[in-house]
């Protein structure tokens, strides 16, 4: 016999977090989520901002200190 | 929920995302330029040497049989290193260059497909049977490189590896100079 649980049976049907209003849905009024929607997603550009900086700097840190010390080849 | 409709532009995309894009744009278009700049003003370009060369005779006559392997100073000052990379060692396993000098890495292969690299340099190529692999390159100063095959080349390849030795200019010639083809095997 399988352990596996089969459909219908005891085990309550799975649903997610995301379906609940209460996890997800945006507490306040309209006027407020207008306000914060039209000012764009801020956070996000700054955190991805920062990443690409990161990496950018990672990159030139080895090309200049690294690649370029290495010496020329042709 | 309602469109925001002054957070989006004539087309519909959001004004983040055309920002972003723009961003994203200059990053390539700055990455571009370094590596134009690094390959037309620095020459710092791959090397791509296609040169034949019959890879069965090798060891009979021409530019690599065995006296004509390691290092020849030229008429012009630079150095011409001829190295043969085969299973499972470089010949010579000890080359020695002159610092300050413009020199040129000059290798093949009588067997399978070897790696040469320079630790420590961006001397970097293939070495494939029936090609003469070359690379062009000047060490500032003196000091010792380990010379790793960096290309599988069958069950002894963790084995095969050799030594660059770069000396000053005036120890090459005190030295060396006295060989047609240096290298430093025997010291």
């Amino acid at each position: 016999m399988s352990d596996k649980p089969e459909r219908g049976s005891e085990v309550p049907s799975h649903v997610s977090a995301a379906f609940l209003p209460e996890n997800v849905a945006f507490i306040g009024s309209e006027e407020e989520l207008q306000r914060i929607a039209s000012a764009g997603p801020r956070g996000a550009m700054t955190l991805a901002g920062l990443a690409v900086a990161v990496l950018l700097a990672i990159w030139l840190a080895f090309y200049v200190f690294v690649f370029l010390q290495r010496g020329t080849i042709g | 929920m309602a469109e925001t409709a002054d957070a989006r532009g004539i087309d519909g995309v959001d004004q983040s995302e055309r920002r972003w894009a723009y961003v994203v744009a200059l990053v390539v278009a700055f990455l571009f330029v370094v590596i134009i700049l690094t390959g037309v003003h620095w020459a710092a370009q791959p090397p791509s040497n296609v040169e034949a060369i019959d890879a069965n005779r090798l060891h009979l006559s021409g530019e690599f049989m065995e006296a004509n392997l390691g290092t020849a100073m030229q008429p012009d000052g630079s150095a011409v290193v001829r190295v043969l990379a085969q299973q499972y060692s470089f010949v010579p396993a000890c080359i020695v260059v002159p610092a300050e000098t413009r020199v040129v890495f000059r290798a093949t292969s009588p067997d399978v497909v070897h790696g040469f690299l320079i630790a420590d340099t961006n001397v970097n190529t293939m070495v494939v049977p029936g090609f003469v692999a070359e690379v062009r390159t000047r060490f500032d100063k003196p000091g010792e490189h380990l010379m790793p095959c960096h290309e599988y080349c069958s069950t002894g390849h963790e084995g095969m590896w050799a030594r660059v030795k770069v000396v000053d200019r005036s120890e090459f010639q005190r030295t060396y100079a006295a060989q047609p083809r240096a290298n430093c095997e025997q010291r």
